[in-house]
């Protein structure tokens, strides 16, 4: 079982949401993620860059006849953090619904 | 700082939707898995109305329709068929026992049917085949895809 562990770098909800995205997939195209998220160029190089930085993506270069591609996949240390993560989330969610709780 | 649980609530919501997104760039259109299901059943009957010519291409159409199949798993073979991802899949025993048991009976009642002399047999496994992969497919597909991407 997924040990629940909220990650500050995850709680940027576009961050969560590009690792949540390639949470299902082996790899994915630069191009899907950033049509995905709705981020510019640039600005889903930057994000991709940090989550490189931290060891939760892997960024993978190469061609496709002559045009540049780019493809992102999640690292084993990214998925077991983002598991954690939604693991936190979701008991945070539940603890809202369980009657007698603290406010 | 830890998020309120509406933020959490929130924040579970984008990740089920950005699963879903996943899927569905995951997964081949219904009119694919038709057109799927309309070639199995064209080659059924190609096989039983011009048996010469499947005894001469017969094992190249299907190394070729196989070398397809594993070209488009690749980065390079996804870009040529506009796939933007490659979904991760799990393995589930019991999914693939009951894939494995379908695949079993079709082909023994093929083989049955063989043995009986039943006319065309070809043409109806085409026709099978095709009905099958066109009705089941998106399915079975959005099934497996869902159960990958499960959080």
């Amino acid at each position: 079982m997924t040990e629940a562990k909220l990650d500050p770098a995850l709680l940027d909800p576009t961050r969560l949401a590009i690792l949540a995205l390639l949470a299902g997939t082996e790899w994915a195209e630069f191009a899907f993620v950033r049509d995905a998220v709705e981020l510019s160029d640039s600005a889903l190089s930057k994000r991709l860059s940090a989550l490189a930085d931290t060891g939760y993506v892997e960024i993978r270069k190469g061609y496709v006849g002559k045009r540049p591609r780019t493809w992102i996949n999640l690292s084993p240390a990214g998925r077991a953090t983002l598991s954690a993560h939604i693991a936190a989330l979701q008991e945070i969610a539940t603890r809202a619904s369980r009657p007698g709780r603290d406010e | 700082m830890s998020p309120t649980p509406e933020e959490a609530q929130h924040a579970l919501r984008d990740v089920d939707l950005r699963r879903e997104q996943t899927v569905a760039a995951s997964s081949w259109s219904r009119w694919a898995w038709i057109a799927t299901g309309v070639t199995v059943a064209a080659y059924g009957l190609l096989v039983d109305q011009q048996p010469e010519f499947f005894r001469s291409w017969g094992s190249t159409i299907t190394a070729l329709l196989l070398l397809a199949v594993v070209a488009s798993n690749t980065r390079w073979g996804s870009a040529l068929l506009r796939r933007p991802v490659r979904p991760r899949t799990r393995h589930d025993p019991a999914s693939m026992l009951w894939s494995a048991l379908v695949l079993v009976l079709i082909i023994g009642a093929v083989v049955v049917a063989d043995v009986l002399d039943v006319p065309h047999v070809s043409v109806w496994a085409g026709l099978a085949g095709g009905v099958l992969l066109a009705a089941v497919g998106p399915w079975w597909q959005r099934r497996v895809l869902t159960r990958g991407t499960r959080r």
